[in-house]
Order: C-alpha cells, then sequence, then structure tokens
C-alpha cells in the first residue's frame, strides 16, 4: 500500500492536495478528541506517506524557565533505520539538536550505503523540521528514507500540514496546562477550605441584606448552632441585644457604602442559639460578589484573653501593694515593667516610662555588682545577695536582691534594707546602753559586797558572812543572766561576726584553767586534747561563750568524782571541738528541747543547779552565726556529749 | 611614798567603792564625775595614775583620755580605764586613745587595787 502511496507523490502538485487531504484528516482526528497517541501515531503516518520517509518522529518541545527546551516523543516509526531505543543512531540525536538549536528546517542527504554512518542503520537523508506556533517552537519532526534525498522545497509544502501540527501541539500543551492549573487552584481552594475548617476563628460571610451566607465550623462552634444552621439568618440574631441599634445601623451602612476606615468594632459580645453570651473580637472585610458588597467577618472568642488580662491587672495590683521593687526586662535587660513599690524606691515618678531603659540604667548600682548578678542569673537561672542602688535622687538604697532570668526574661527583685540596717544600728546601740546601765549598779552592790565580805569595814559575824556569801552568788547570778541575755540580743540583731583569726585550742586552755577550781572543789577529772592549732573566723568573745558554757555545763552536770573531756581537731575544712561528761544524761523527751531559750531540764531544777537556761540557745546562736553547726547525743545515766563544727580558717586569709 | 590616784567616773556609788578600797589600802584617792572636770583637776595638780570610765555623758572616757595623753605632762601617766562595755572594740579604741590598763565593770575591788599597786610600782620603778 505505501508502495502505491510512494508512487503517487511523484510530482508536487499531487503532493500539496495530500498535504491538504492530510490536514483535514488530522483536524478531524483532533476534534474528535480521540486517543491522543492514536492521533499522533496518524499524524506520523501521515507525514510518513507524504514525504515517501521510511522511519520518523514527531517530538514535542517545551521550554523550562532558564529557556532550556526539553523533547518529549510523541510518535515515533523506527523501521530499523534508527536503531533501538537503547542504542540510537547517533547521527539522528545531532540531528535533532541542530533542529533544536537553530529553530530552522534541517535537510541533509548522508549518502547511501549502510557503513555511511557508521552505524546499524542505512540512512540515506534526513530531514528535520520545527512545529512554530505563535512564534515558539512547541515541537519538532524528524523524518528519515534509507536512499531517497529530500527536496528543500518540501519544507515549504508541508508548512500548512507542520502548521496544523503546531496548533495541535500548542492546543494540548495549552489544554495541559489549563488542566494543570485547574489542579493547582483547586488544590489551593482545599488548601484554603482546610485552613478556614481548622481554624479557631469563626468566619462569617454577610449578604447584602445581612443575612449569613456562609460560615465554618468554628463559627458554628461558637455560636452554639447545628452544622448548617447559621445559613441564612440574620447575623444580627446572635448580637448582644443592648448593643443591636448601633449594630444594625453599623451593619447597614457598612454593607451600602463599605466599611468606614475608622469604624468601631462590628460586634463586641455575641449570644449563641443557647443564650450564653461571649465576648468577641470581631474583624471585619468586605469583598465585592456579583456587584454587590459582602462583609467578611472574622470573630474571635476572648473569654480567656480577657480572663488572663484580668488576672494580669489583678496581678499588677498585688505586686503595686508591695514596697518592694519588682521589675522585669527582655534578655538585653531592655525594661518592660517596673511595679510602683520599685520607683518609689529609686524615686522615680509613677508615671514616669520605663520602655527601653535599662535595667542597669534604672538602679544605676553604685558597685556594678547588678552586671555580675544579672550574668551569675543568666548562666545559673537565679542570684542572690545585697547590693547598693542608687536612686534617681542620687540618694544610695542597700537592698537584698534577687535576679531571676532565663532565655526569655531578666527579673529583678529588691527589697530596701535601709530601714533594717537602721534598726540593727538601734538595737547595737540599745545592747550597748542596756549593758551599761545594767552593769553600772551591779559594780557597786558586787564590789561594795567583797569589801563587807573581806571584813576591812567591820568584823563580820558567821550568820553575816553566809548572807553576803548568797549576796555575792545571786549577784555574780545576775551577771551572767545579763550577760546571756545581752548576747543572745546580740545574736538577734544579726549582722556577720567579725572574722579575726580564732584559735580554739588557746580558747580551751583558757576557759579550762578559768574552771580549774570549779573541776577542782567538785573532784571531776577534766582531759583536755587538742590539736596544736585550731584556728577558725569569728568574733573571740562569743567563740569563748561557746567553750565556756559548754564545759561549765559538763562541770555542772557531773556528779563529784565524775569525768570530763574536751576535744580539739582539725581537718583541712573544719575544726570540731567535743565536749563530754558522764554526768546525768538527758532525757530523750528533752533533748529535743535543749537549745530552746530558757529551758532548763528536770535535773537542773530538781538538783538546784543553777543557770538561766540561756547557755545552749547561746552555744548555737553562736555557732550558727559562724557558719558552723552544733549536736548533741546523750543518755541518762551514761552522760552527755556536745560537739560542735565551725569551719576552719584557711591558711593565706587575712 | 604616798599615792595620789584620780578617779574618774559619773557614778557617785562606783566612785565612793574605788576610794574607799583605795583609801583602805593606803592610796589618796580624789574623785570627779565627768571628763571636763578631770582635765581641770588634772590641770592644777599632780597625780600618779587617773582611773577612767568610759562611758560618762559631757565628755566620754575615751575622749579625756586623747585630750589628755596630748600634754606632755600627762602624756606618761598611768590611766586605767574601766569600761562596762565589754565590746572588744572598745577595750581596742581605749588602748588606741592612749590607756595603759583597762578593767571590766563589774570589777573586784580586790583586783583593782591589785591593778593600781602594779601600774604604780611600773611607774616608780621607771
Amino acid at each position: 500500500m505505501k508502495t502505491d502511496r510512494l508512487a503517487l507523490v511523484a510530482d508536487d502538485e499531487a503532493r500539496a492536495l495530500a498535504v491538504l487531504g492530510e490536514i483535514v484528516h488530522v483536524q478531524r482526528e483532533y476534534m474528535r478528541e480521540g486517543d491522543p497517541q492514536r492521533m499522533w501515531d496518524e499524524l506520523l503516518q501521515s507525514l510518513l506517506r507524504t514525504t515517501s520517509s521510511a522511519a520518523g518522529f514527531i517530538g514535542e518541545v517545551e521550554w523550562d524557565r532558564r529557556g532550556i527546551p526539553s523533547l518529549t516523543t510523541r510518535a515515533m516509526v523506527r523501521n530499523g533505520l534508527w536503531g533501538s531505543q537503547a542504542t540510537p543512531h547517533p547521527d539522528v540525536g545531532l540531528l535533532v539538536s541542530q533542529v533544536i538549536a537553530e529553530q530552522a528546517p534541517v535537510v541533509i542527504d548522508l549518502g547511501s550505503g549502510p557503513d555511511a554512518a557508521g552505524s546499524s542503520g542505512p540512512i540515506g537523508a534526513f530531514l528535520g523540521m520545527p512545529l512554530i506556533s505563535s512564534d515558539r517552537m512547541v515541537g519538532l519532526v524528524g523524518l528519515t528514507s534509507p536512499s531517497a534525498s529530500y527536496r528543500p522545497e518540501w519544507v515549504e509544502q508541508l508548512q500548512p500540514l507542520l502548521s496544523a501540527c503546531a496548533s495541535i501541539v500548542e492546543s494540548l500543551q495549552a489544554a495541559r496546562e489549563r488542566s494543570r492549573l485547574v489542579a493547582e487552584l483547586e488544590q489551593t481552594a482545599g488548601f484554603l477550605q482546610a485552613v478556614i475548617n481548622a481554624t479557631t476563628h469563626g468566619i462569617l460571610v454577610v449578604g447584602p441584606e445581612g443575612q449569613i451566607e456562609s460560615a465554618n465550623p468554628a463559627a458554628h462552634a461558637l455560636l452554639g448552632s447545628p452544622p448548617g444552621a447559621l445559613l441564612g439568618r440574620p447575623v444580627l440574631d446572635f448580637a448582644a441585644p443592648g448593643d443591636l441599634r448601633a449594630h444594625r445601623t453599623l451593619l447597614r451602612r457598612s454593607l451600602t457604602h463599605g466599611i468606614a476606615p475608622d469604624s468601631p468594632p462590628f460586634i463586641s459580645t455575641v449570644v449563641s442559639f443557647s443564650g450564653v453570651s461571649r465576648p468577641v473580637d470581631v474583624s471585619v472585610g468586605q469583598m465585592q460578589l456579583d456587584g454587590q458588597t459582602r462583609l467578611v467577618l472574622m470573630l474571635n472568642d476572648i473569654t480567656e484573653r480577657l480572663q488572663a488580662q484580668a488576672a494580669l491587672a489583678r496581678a499588677a495590683e498585688i505586686l503595686d501593694a508591695t514596697p518592694d521593687l519588682v521589675a522585669w526586662a527582655d534578655p538585653e535587660c531592655r525594661l518592660v515593667y517596673v511595679n510602683r513599690g520599685g520607683r518609689a524606691m529609686l524615686g522615680l515618678d509613677q508615671d514616669a516610662a520605663v520602655e527601653g531603659m535599662t535595667i542597669q540604667e534604672l538602679c544605676s548600682d553604685e558597685a556594678e555588682g547588678l552586671d555580675i548578678a544579672i550574668a551569675a542569673a543568666q548562666s545559673s537561672g537565679v542570684w542572690r545577695g545585697e547590693v547598693k542602688f542608687r536612686a534617681a535622687t542620687g540618694g544610695s538604697v542597700p537592698v537584698s536582691l534577687v535576679v531571676i532570668a532565663d532565655e526569655a526574661y531578666v527579673a529583678v527583685l529588691a527589697r530596701d534594707l535601709t530601714e533594717r540596717f537602721e534598726i540593727d544600728r538601734l538595737k547595737e546601740a540599745f545592747v550597748a546602753n542596756v549593758s551599761h546601765e545594767l552593769r553600772t549598779p551591779l559594780t557597786a552592790v558586787i564590789g561594795y559586797l567583797e569589801l563587807l565580805r573581806e571584813g576591812v569595814l567591820g568584823e563580820v559575824s558567821p550568820d553575816q558572812a553566809e548572807a553576803l556569801e548568797v549576796m555575792t552568788r545571786n549577784g555574780d547570778r545576775l551577771l551572767d543572766l545579763i550577760g546571756d541575755i545581752l548576747l543572745i540580743g546580740s545574736l538577734d540583731a544579726g549582722g556577720v561576726p567579725t572574722s579575726s583569726p580564732v584559735d580554739l585550742a588557746d580558747l580551751v586552755g583558757d576557759v579550762a584553767a578559768d574552771l580549774a577550781s570549779l573541776a577542782e572543789r567538785k573532784s571531776i577529772h577534766v582531759t583536755v586534747s587538742r590539736d596544736e592549732s585550731a584556728v577558725v573566723s569569728g568574733e573571740e568573745n562569743e567563740l569563748r561563750t561557746v567553750v565556756s558554757n559548754l564545759m561549765g555545763n559538763a562541770l555542772k552536770f557531773t556528779p563529784e568524782e565524775g569525768r570530763v573531756g574536751v576535744e580539739v581537731t582539725t581537718s583541712d575544712e573544719e575544726v570540731v571541738l567535743t565536749v563530754s561528761d558522764d554526768g546525768c544524761g538527758i532525757d530523750s523527751d528533752e533533748l529535743e528541747h535543749v537549745f530552746s531559750r530558757f529551758f532548763r531540764g528536770d535535773f537542773a531544777r530538781r538538783s538546784e543547779i543553777q543557770g538561766t537556761g540561756l547557755g545552749l540557745a547561746i552555744v548555737q546562736g553562736v555557732v550558727q552565726r559562724h557558719g558552723g553547726t552544733v549536736d548533741i547525743t546523750s543518755k541518762v545515766g551514761v552522760g552527755t556529749s556536745v560537739t560542735v563544727t565551725l569551719p576552719s580558717r584557711k591558711k593565706g586569709t587575712k | 611614798m604616798s599615792y595620789k590616784v584620780l578617779v574618774v567616773d559619773d557614778d557617785p556609788d562606783v566612785r565612793r567603792l574605788v576610794q574607799m578600797k583605795l583609801r583602805l589600802t593606803g592610796i589618796e584617792a580624789v574623785p570627779v564625775s565627768n571628763g571636763i572636770e578631770a582635765l581641770m583637776v588634772l590641770d592644777q595638780a599632780d597625780f600618779d595614775l587617773v582611773i577612767l570610765d568610759i562611758m560618762m555623758p559631757e565628755m566620754d572616757g575615751i575622749e579625756t583620755c586623747r585630750r589628755l595623753r596630748a600634754q606632755e605632762r600627762l602624756s606618761a601617766i598611768p590611766v586605767l580605764m574601766l569600761t562596762a562595755r565589754a565590746q572588744l572594740t572598745d577595750i581596742e579604741r581605749g588602748f588606741e586613745a592612749g590607756a595603759t590598763d583597762y578593767m571590766v565593770k563589774p570589777f573586784s575591788p580586790r583586783e583593782l587595787s591589785d591593778r593600781v599597786v602594779g601600774l604604780l610600782s611600773q611607774e616608780g620603778a621607771a
């Protein structure tokens, strides 16, 4: 059949006629919108027929954004000329590239014979023609023949067919693009719908008559509506009754004239189907559809936000009630908030703007301790200590400072210590004055008693001697009591003890010597074992009282012929003082109270052992003030052991 | 050899106690009630020793001692300070002002006279 056809196209007239026929055929096929592959195949067959070619292909060319072409073969007849798909004829590839590159027909006579191209097929001639539609190359046709040469004028003659071909390719490409866009659009629409369905904001579209035309699930939920029940309802059905009049006017105006830029909020409270009122934040947009204005209402339930705001306002009120400074800032220390107390403390106006100021500028710390505190808090979360702030008025404010920080903020809490320092000073002065006022009369009493007892003021009868003895003992007791109470008072006044070096071993030696006569009187055997030097930091007088109270207790509560042991040991870190006796011991019920002020054990009261009940309370107060600990163990009838542990004074400390 | 001691204390009973004890020890004591008086008396007469209370109205013992030491004639006279304030800082301040020795109130009269005798004999030997 092909041979018949080939014979027919021998002359140009016939070829032109054939081309016309093919166009009609191809267009009919295309119009039929049949199977595209069949159409391509038939198109190629037409071209092969009209050019008497043995093999050929039609390819579509698409250009990407960078102008790089990509070729997709739509139809191909190999007929043994073009090699296989795996090993295509090399010349064909080159020639195709040339057509695409030049976007112009390529007609080449390759000569005949199987060896001409040095490969699989006996290609005699190649005819490549671009398919150009709307000045754009949309594809190409490549044809080969084993022997017959292609004539250049064929290109001209084939042009109508090629144009038709190009139009078809372009139409197909356009159709493909269209469906791609439609798919994209559908995807976008689907995405938007999903967003609208998923958002927690209620979205209502309000039509020209004020009726709801569309509502998302969140709007249904907000208004307590069954699905779909909102459609067609007037939107003002859901406005709070009190707001209705204003809203109606506003709605009508907005629908007629569009939304005014300074329009007040549209709805501030919605009333749901079940009558529940909820505060909402509404933003309104407008859109034109079919020449009419529609409003898009976005409703946000702000119940929780209002509650949070109220809680925040309450918190601010509470923070304003404290005289302490409370402030916070961003991680760069730029202030966000300073409470009323803080402003007063630093002498700032209550309404002075602090935003943008840094914490350091606010507090103008004198010793730059604040920078260190903030850096420490930022690395470890919290810093506590005492620094001095400088007030806007220039005065210095000693404060107890807490800085809290993380990646998100830096917060500063400060308590003014001015008053406390003043109270401490007054307490100290009071202690000193009371000390003086109480000791002076006792000086006269005890002094004259001594003169009387010495007999230098006249002979003393035995009864008088006993009376003087009792008076003296009680005078001494009163003096001890005064000393104890004043010491307790100064411990309560707080403050840090001076940090002079104090050798506990020496102190133990001194006190043991002082108490030697008492021990001797009761025939108590005292063993003292101490390291060469046991140096701690602190107030010597206070530490002497500790040693003296512990050893005094041991001697008081140990019966005659008993034993008392005093031991001082040292390590790099600690100095440990242990005072133990084999005295009466302390009942376990009483043991927990021995550090309480004025506590006196049953045994002490029954045996009329003198004391104030302040000794161990003082020991504990002094030791704790010096950063140490006190432990007591005791067993009735076996004895008592008190252990004081104090931090060792480091070598090289001043 | 008889010694003359100036006793400065604002409490008359304590003044009297010290005076009595010193008299019984054979030492003449002249009592005055404050620092200003003490300086005036010291200006008028020679004394062998001063017993000086610290806490007094008008002029305290520390200030009195400082002024007394400022006079060349009194720069070496023994000063025994009496203090009811047993704080270490008071004692340090006393020595800084020029005190020779100190005793804490209440004191034992016997110990006081022993110290006075000791200071006077040192003075005599010097």
